[in-house]
Order: C-alpha cells, then sequence, then structure tokens
C-alpha cells in the first residue's frame, strides 16, 4: 500500500514541478531581445494584459506614403493579414483601425491602407484596450522592411501622409522628411499616460519630430509595377495653425483645416460633442477659433465629417509643445510649418517652460531682434510668442528624435516667390510678378539664373533679370545645384461679358447697367414737381399719374413724351397756387381712340379747362397749344356721351 | 493682397467659386485695415469685402448664372446727374492697362480716386454734361449706364410685391437652430430670441431669422402664409404694414440716414452709392448705429422711399 501512496503524491508532485519548469522557461524566452511574437501571441496579451507594448510590435518606419496596392500584397500574405486583423480587432472603440504607411525613404513606397473594421468585427476588447494608441514606431538597425513585410501601425493612430524628403548634402542625414503638420505622434512613452477609458472622448496624437537616421540603400520599384490606388475610405487632412496680427501687434490664433478640391464646400464636424459647420475656402476651411487654444495646441485637436459621397474624412492637428508658423503664398499672416527657413520671418509659439531653451537655439540659429509676446497680446495662457524670427544660420540635427527640429533651419537652398497675384498655382497676373528669393545658406559663388541669365540680386534680397516679369514662361535655378522652379506671367482679358444677373418686369440688371426690354427702351427719365403728378403725352389715352413721394419732385420713368402735367385733382386744387407746367411743343396727335384712357385723357384737360388754371409762364403759344388740346379733348368727351 | 488687389484678381478670373473667393480674401493684407470703429465688425472681413463689392456694383455674388458663385461685371462708367454737373463712377473689371488708360482719358476732366474701407478704390470723374463722361467711355472700351440710379430704382419692385418670392414653411424640428423674431417695441426695432417651438405656433406672426451654421434664413409670416424673403425686404415690409417711417432725408445736405439695423435690400442699396460712388458713413446717434448716403438728390430719395414703402422724415 505505501508504494501506490508514495507513487500517487510523487507522480503529480513531479508533474506540477515540471510544469512550473516550463513556465518559467517560457517567460524568459518571452524576455529575450530577439522574441518577436505570432499574432495568437499579440491577441493574448492584448486581451489578457490590456497594455500595449511596442516593441512586440512589427517594426516601421514613419516616412512612408499610404498605397493601396501594399495593402492587396497584404491581404494575399495569410500570415500578415492576420497580424493586421489582430491588430484592428484589439480596439472595437475605434471605428477604424489604421496602418501606418511602409516603404522606402528613397521613394520605394510601400504602404498599407486603412484596416476597416466595425464595432462588431473581431475580438471583444476590454476597456484598457486603447481607442486612441499613438501608432508606434520601432527603430532598429534592421528597420529597413523588406517589401513584403507587413507594417501595423498604432492601434487606432492618426493616418498621417508624410512626405518625403530628399537628401540633404552635406547635413549627413538621408531622407530628412518634410513632415507635414499631421506628423505622427509619441509612441511608447506616452502610451501609458493617454489610456482613458472607452467611450471617453479621444486625445488626438502629440507631435513627433521626425527622427534622423543614418543614409540607406534605395529600394527601386521594378519597372513593370504599376501602382493602382483605390480611392481611399477615410481623406486624411491636416489642421493647421494661423496667426494674424493687427495694427496694435495684437494677434488673433486660428485653427485653419485643409482643404482640397474635390471636398464638398461644406463639411458638417463634431469637435468636443459640439457642431461644427466647416466653410470651404481655396486651400482651406473657414479658420476657428476655439476656446481654451492653449489646451487644444498642446494636446491636438481632431475633427471628423462625413462627405456628401459617404467617405469620412478626418482633420487633425497633433499636439506639440512648440509651433513655428511663417508667410504662406495662400493665406494671410502666418501659417504653421515645419521647420525654421534662414532668410524669413517667423511666429515661434513655444510652452512657457520651454522658453529658455528656445532661445537658445535661436540664438544659436543667429536670431535677433525677434519680441517676445504673452498674454497681453492675445498669446493663450502657458504660451509664450516670438515674432520676427530670422535665423541666419543652420544648425544640424540631432541623430534620432531631435525634440527641437522645428527650431533647427537646415541649410538648403529654396527659390521662393513672394507677393505679387497668383492666379492659380504657378501662374501669375502680368503686372504683379512675384518676388523672387533664395533662401537657405547658399554659398556666395551661386549663379541664380533667370530664363538662363544671371540674375541681379537687389538690396531687399530679391533676385531680378530684365524681363522676368514679362509674359510667358520662366525658369528659375541655382547653377551647379539640383534646385530649380518654374512660373508663368499670364496678361489678364481685356473683355468681359454683362449678362442678366438679375431680371425684373422691364429690365435686366449686372452691377450698374440696367437694360431693358425692346418696348421699355425708348423711355427717358422724367422729372417733375409732386405738385403736378398728373402727366398727358400728345396722344388720347396717353396719361400717367406719378406715385406719391414725400419729395418736391418726382423721378421716373414715363412711358411716352410728356407734354403737360397737371394737379393731381385739377377740378379740386386751389387755382390760385396750382398751375399748368408745358414740357413739349407736341401737337395733338389724330386719330382719336374712344378707350377709356383716351375719355380719362379728355376729363384731365376739360377738368383743368374748367377750373380755369393757367399755364405756368404761359406764352401765346403755349396758349394756342392747350386751346388744340381742348379742342380735341372735347371732341372724345361728345363722343363719348 | 489689398482690396484693390482683389479685384484686380477677380477680374482676372472672371468668375468662381464662392471657396476661391473666401479664399482670395484670406490673403488681404490686414494690416491696411483702418479703424475697426469704423467698421460694420460684427460681420467677418471676406463678408464685409463681398458686400461692398457687390453694393458698388463690382462682382455680383450668387446671381442668375453664378449661383453660389462670383462673376465680374464689365467695366462700365455709371453716371449720376447733380445740379449742374454729371458723376461717373467706374464700376466692374479693373486692370491695370484699363486703369492707366481711363486715367489718361480723365485727364481733361476731374478725376478723382479715393480710398474706403473694405473696398476697392473709388474712382470717379466729374464733366458738365453726360455726353462728355459718355465719350470717355465710348473711346476706352467701357459700358456706360446714364443716370444709373434711377435707371436701377425705377426699376425695382416695391418690398410689398409678394410676386417672387417662395413660399416656404418655417423649419419646424432639427437641432442647433438660433431663432430671432425682428420686433418693433415703441422706438426700438431689434432681434429677439425665441425658441423653435414659438416661431411655430400657430398664432406667431412676423419675419423669423432661422441661423444655422452662421448662415441666416429669414421667413415672413402673414396670416396663414410664410415667404422665405431677404431679409432686409421683409423688415421693411412691417415696418410698411407698422407705418413706422425710419428714412431721413437732408435737403440741404443731400443724405439719406437710416438705421444700421435696416440696412436697405442690395439693388436698392447699390442704387444710393451709385449716386456718390462711396458706400454708407457708419455713425453713432444717440447709441444707434446709423448709416449715412452721401449726394443724394432729392428724387432719388423719394424713388429709394417708393420701393422700401416708405415716406421721408
Amino acid at each position: 500500500m505505501k508504494t501506490p501512496t508514495i507513487v500517487l503524491i510523487a507522480v503529480p508532485l513531479g508533474l506540477l514541478f515540471w510544469l512550473f519548469w516550463r513556465r518559467t522557461r517560457t517567460g524568459v524566452d518571452e524576455n529575450s531581445p530577439g522574441h518577436r511574437p505570432a499574432a495568437a501571441d499579440i491577441v493574448t496579451d492584448e486581451i489578457n494584459a490590456a497594455v500595449p507594448d511596442a516593441e512586440r510590435l512589427p517594426e516601421c518606419s514613419p516616412f512612408e506614403e499610404r498605397d493601396e496596392e501594399s495593402a492587396r500584397d497584404i491581404e494575399t500574405d495569410p500570415e500578415k493579414a492576420q497580424a493586421e486583423v489582430v491588430q484592428a480587432d484589439a480596439c472595437p472603440q475605434s471605428p477604424r483601425a489604421e496602418a501606418q504607411p511602409s516603404g522606402g525613404v528613397d521613394g520605394t513606397t510601400k504602404t498599407i491602407a486603412d484596416i476597416e473594421t466595425g464595432p462588431s468585427e473581431g475580438l471583444p476588447c476590454t476597456k484598457a484596450a486603447p481607442a486612441f494608441l499613438p501608432p508606434i514606431e520601432v527603430s532598429g538597425e534592421d528597420e529597413q522592411p523588406a517589401a513584403e513585410e507587413i507594417v501595423v501601425a498604432g492601434i487606432t493612430g492618426a493616418y498621417s501622409p508624410v512626405a518625403v524628403a530628399t537628401s540633404t548634402p552635406g547635413d549627413g542625414l538621408q531622407g530628412e522628411p518634410a513632415v507635414t503638420e499631421t506628423a505622427f505622434a509619441e509612441a511608447g512613452q506616452s502610451v501609458g499616460n493617454e489610456l482613458i477609458e472607452a467611450g471617453a472622448e479621444r486625445t488626438p496624437q502629440r507631435y513627433r519630430p521626425p527622427p534622423q537616421k543614418p543614409p540607406r540603400q534605395a529600394i527601386t520599384r521594378p519597372v513593370n509595377q504599376v501602382s493602382q490606388r483605390a480611392a481611399p475610405a477615410q481623406v486624411p487632412l491636416e489642421i493647421r495653425i494661423r496667426t494674424t496680427f493687427d495694427r496694435f501687434g495684437f494677434c488673433a490664433i486660428g485653427l485653419l483645416p485643409e482643404r482640397t478640391s474635390e471636398l464638398d464646400n461644406e463639411v458638417a464636424v463634431k469637435f468636443g460633442g459640439r457642431p461644427l459647420l466647416l466653410m470651404a475656402q481655396e486651400d482651406w476651411y473657414q479658420d476657428l477659433q476655439l476656446e481654451n487654444l492653449g489646451v487644444h495646441l498642446r494636446q491636438g485637436v481632431e475633427l471628423r465629417g462625413t462627405l456628401t459621397d459617404k467617405r469620412s474624412v478626418r482633420w487633425l492637428l497633433t499636439g506639440r509643445d512648440l509651433y513655428v508658423l511663417a508667410s504662406h503664398q495662400r493665406a494671410s499672416g502666418f501659417v504653421s510649418t515645419n521647420r525654421l527657413a534662414l532668410g524669413r520671418s517667423h511666429v515661434v509659439l513655444c510652452r512657457s517652460e520651454l522658453l529658455q531653451q528656445v532661445e537658445v537655439i535661436l540664438a544659436e540659429a543667429g536670431c535677433e531682434g525677434y519680441t517676445t509676446l504673452d498674454e497681453s497680446h492675445g498669446i493663450p495662457s502657458g504660451w509664450v510668442g516670438l515674432r520676427g524670427v530670422s535665423p541666419t544660420k543652420a544648425i544640424p540635427l540631432n541623430l534620432g528624435s531631435d525634440p527641437f527640429y522645428a527650431l533647427k533651419p537646415a541649410p538648403d537652398i529654396e527659390i521662393d516667390f513672394e507677393g505679387g497675384i497668383c492666379l492659380r498655382n504657378s501662374v501669375w497676373l502680368a503686372g504683379y510678378p512675384p518676388r523672387i528669393k533664395l533662401l537657405g545658406e547658399p554659398d556666395a559663388a551661386v549663379k541664380i539664373l533667370i530664363d538662363g541669365e544671371e540674375a541681379q540680386r537687389t538690396a531687399e534680397g530679391f533676385v531680378i533679370v530684365d524681363g522676368y516679369d514679362l509674359s510667358g514662361q520662366h525658369s528659375v535655378y541655382c547653377e551647379g545645384l539640383s534646385c530649380s522652379r518654374s512660373y508663368s506671367i499670364e496678361e489678364p482679358p481685356d473683355s468681359w461679358q454683362e449678362w442678366p444677373a438679375y431680371h425684373f418686369a422691364q429690365a435686366d440688371i449686372c452691377g450698374p447697367l440696367v437694360q431693358l426690354t425692346p418696348e421699355a427702351v425708348s423711355r427717358r427719365a422724367f422729372t417733375v414737381p409732386m405738385s403736378n403728378p398728373l402727366l398727358l403725352g400728345a396722344e388720347p389715352g396717353q396719361v400717367f399719374r406719378c406715385s406719391h413721394r414725400s419729395v418736391s419732385l418726382w423721378k421716373g420713368f414715363v412711358p411716352f413724351d410728356v407734354v403737360w402735367a397737371l394737379p393731381a385733382q385739377p377740378l379740386g386744387c386751389n387755382k390760385k397756387t396750382a398751375r399748368i407746367l408745358q414740357f413739349s411743343e407736341a401737337p395733338v396727335a389724330l386719330p382719336q381712340p374712344r378707350t377709356k384712357r383716351a375719355l380719362g385723357w379728355s376729363n384731365a384737360i376739360l377738368d383743368a379747362s374748367r377750373k380755369g388754371l393757367r399755364i405756368e409762364n404761359g406764352s401765346p403759344d403755349s396758349m394756342a397749344r392747350w386751346s388744340a388740346y381742348k379742342k380735341a379733348a372735347r371732341s372724345i368727351w361728345r363722343a363719348a356721351r | 493682397m489689398t482690396p484693390n488687389e482683389l479685384l484686380v484678381w477677380l477680374s482676372a478670373r472672371k468668375l468662381g467659386s464662392w471657396p476661391q473667393f473666401r479664399g482670395a480674401v484670406e490673403t488681404l493684407d490686414l494690416a491696411n485695415a483702418t479703424d475697426e470703429e469704423e467698421q460694420d465688425t460684427s460681420l467677418p472681413l471676406h463678408q464685409r469685402v463681398r458686400f461692398n463689392l457687390e453694393r458698388l456694383g463690382h462682382v455680383e455674388f450668387d446671381a442668375a448664372e453664378c449661383e453660389d458663385g462670383w462673376h465680374v461685371v464689365p467695366p462700365v462708367l455709371a453716371l449720376s446727374p447733380h445740379g449742374n454737373k454729371v458723376t461717373g463712377v467706374l464700376c466692374g473689371a479693373r486692370t491695370p492697362k484699363l486703369m492707366e488708360r481711363v486715367e489718361r482719358a480723365a485727364d481733361e476732366l476731374s478725376f478723382e480716386c479715393a480710398s474706403d474701407t473694405d473696398c476697392p478704390d473709388i474712382i470717379r470723374m466729374h464733366a458738365p454734361d453726360a455726353e462728355r463722361l459718355m465719350e470717355l467711355a465710348r473711346r476706352e472700351g467701357l459700358l456706360c449706364q446714364s443716370d444709373a440710379p434711377t435707371a436701377l430704382l425705377s426699376r425695382l419692385p416695391p418690398v410689398d410685391t409678394i410676386k417672387g418670392w417662395r413660399h416656404e414653411p418655417l423649419p419646424a424640428g432639427g437641432k442647433d437652430w438660433d431663432v430671432r423674431q425682428f420686433i418693433i417695441e415703441r422706438k426700438v426695432m431689434k432681434w429677439r430670441t425665441i425658441t423653435l417651438r414659438e416661431a411655430n405656433m400657430p398664432d406667431a406672426q412676423g419675419l423669423f431669422c432661422f441661423t444655422r451654421f452662421q448662415m441666416p434664413q429669414y421667413f415672413l409670416r402673414e396670416g396663414r402664409e410664410t415667404i422665405k424673403l431677404p431679409g432686409a425686404i421683409g423688415k421693411y415690409r412691417i415696418l410698411s404694414y407698422r407705418q413706422r417711417r425710419v428714412l431721413r432725408y437732408d435737403r440741404q445736405e443731400r443724405r439719406l440716414t437710416l438705421p444700421a439695423i435696416l440696412r436697405p435690400p442690395l439693388l436698392t442699396e447699390r442704387g444710393l452709392i451709385l449716386c456718390s460712388g462711396f458706400p454708407p458713413a457708419l455713425s453713432l446717434v444717440h447709441g444707434r448705429r446709423m448709416l449715412t448716403y452721401r449726394d443724394i438728390p432729392e428724387e432719388v430719395a423719394g424713388m429709394t422711399a417708393e420701393v422700401l414703402r416708405q415716406d421721408l422724415l
């Protein structure tokens, strides 16, 4: 009996010990640096722990464009498709999970499209599953993804179109990105802070400066590979900051939602549960003035709406502590931009606590003479504005993510067109050409050529050449540098058509023009004292009664040439003061029709005659003319009896 | 871009959409704006500029053939007789070359270029008779409208003409409506905020303004009929029924003054502005904002009163 008892106790104990040992080993393996979990691992972790772990996600680069073609590629790869679905399903609170684009910095773009997931799809999600997790980036030595690699960004991270920058010779950095305002959010470090309960309003991601990376090899797309893009289900757009100053130096800061030509003129959006209607301009929607702007600048703003074609649209301003604003071709004031540019005047907005660090960098960039703005100048609480920031020296960027990226101007040479009247794109109106300026750190020996001729620099720093403002196509380029730009000058039209903008009974109106209908065209404006509003023409039946006006003179159009003007009631007027006014020598016309109007014409003349009214400044000729009219009136009256 | 340049831009483009106009106004140089107290600050800049361009007869907005957009009027010399002289106001499209030509041609006449708030320069020419100005217009390829204020005002239907306005019920539901009713209490005329339900009560009568997303719509309820019409026309209809007189004409100064809340309908106001070429001046009289139109001949004041169904004070 003892032996079976011992066996019965030892076997389960051994089994338990083995299980415990095995479990410990598994934990060690999982924590090892090279471990990459399968999709199923991620699911388990998302559900059980509900804590995201950036390092467990596949690597991705933030400098990629979105490309539907890549999305299809991914769908054909079951393993990777599964990974996407897992990520998307991990957060049903979000209407859609978006894939972070992937691809090469050097122009080879491989991206994946949005992953549409409805709340009813996929696995149930725990409350803590982050509805707003930012896109997660894992950088490493081997982060260059293979062409077929899946890239899945943050679970609900903002899709951010990022322009791929050209390499900058001399700065030691390859592929310095021209990041749009909706740049990538900070990964990892802010995740814990931004976890909110499901159902709560989402906070847009914070801005993360683009990391600087060492050069990497270009991957070229095969020539025969044709890109087939489908219309994206969601239109991602950016929100910029705009500052305008009044003549007292007080500034107004607004948010400027971006607009593209295919978007509706009006889009209803929600912000903080409040409905807003975005009203279109050409390149923007009407700027928004928000309360607590300081908080929004720091935390970011997200607007969502639906277009008439049922596509959803989202505008995003990623929150940040530092903004750089510069003049913009298509908006007045200063509009937020990526980075300070040499030779250009900027406004810098930063959190008060960053001011000291900001000023050190600005001093390094050679910025002098700028003014500091505070709340009394309209700057939001907790923020400071610096106006007139004009850097003169380039500053190299730190490797990795440089938090002061925006304050460090690049040495790049850029041809800038300022002012003039831009008709569209790069077409300027004749007489209002652009002023051409070279930004950056140009070598003194750099030759600037306009239409092949060496340009001269003006005292204001602009470059000109004879004929640069004449009609036609023009090109500007810097000799020896891959820096060029073109523009054209167009003559204005010299003819415009009138059209019936407003139509009334007898006239069309266009501006001050009044185009009369053929039957009314012969009429002329007529002025008569209000004492004599009864107007008679030479033909029996030509009677017109002026409308009552509380003025001494009546003016208007009468449908015939007026010969006589009588008091309103010839029989009832005061004969001592009332007079007959003569305006024409026209003889009475024949024949004399027996119409009601002719009888009215006849009665007016006979009434004035019976009353014995005198003709104003009556000459013998006038008296004779009046007698002839009386005779005609009497014959009409007799005929009507 | 200044308002002058904006008009040049609009002239070069000839016609376009409202968003294009909004975009162009965005690049206006605000630093040159004059004293804000002189402006109708209740309106945003793009609306102030739009209304001025429209009132001055430079550009038509949302009219026939430019619905939801704008269309530049061809260059026109709008003549207005003033006693023993005639004034010509240059309206419509402008280009630098055209301006040069006109200025050169008007050298022998009295040429005047004045600036005003939120509108392009006001260009006027004076001559002893209309013929000389008409000849100038012919020579320089401008259209010419003789006696423009009279021609315009005499063609406008009075405000109580119901024909042409659409019968449309008041909005009865929906969120975010800001509803106001135009009321006249003794000497006070103002908009009073009411609820959607109050506006839709069976006995509610008068002029109502329904605003959503900053876009007002005006409805006039008279008996059982409800018509949708421009707010200015609705106000003057109500004033007409109530026999309230608001137009004050100064014969000596030839000025027409009225409360700013009762700005005349667009084309009526255009007729008044074409007398001088200048938009009305805004002033405060006994705490009330008043608009004053200058150089208004008595007969034009009378025509205006007739269109608005008013008697002059």
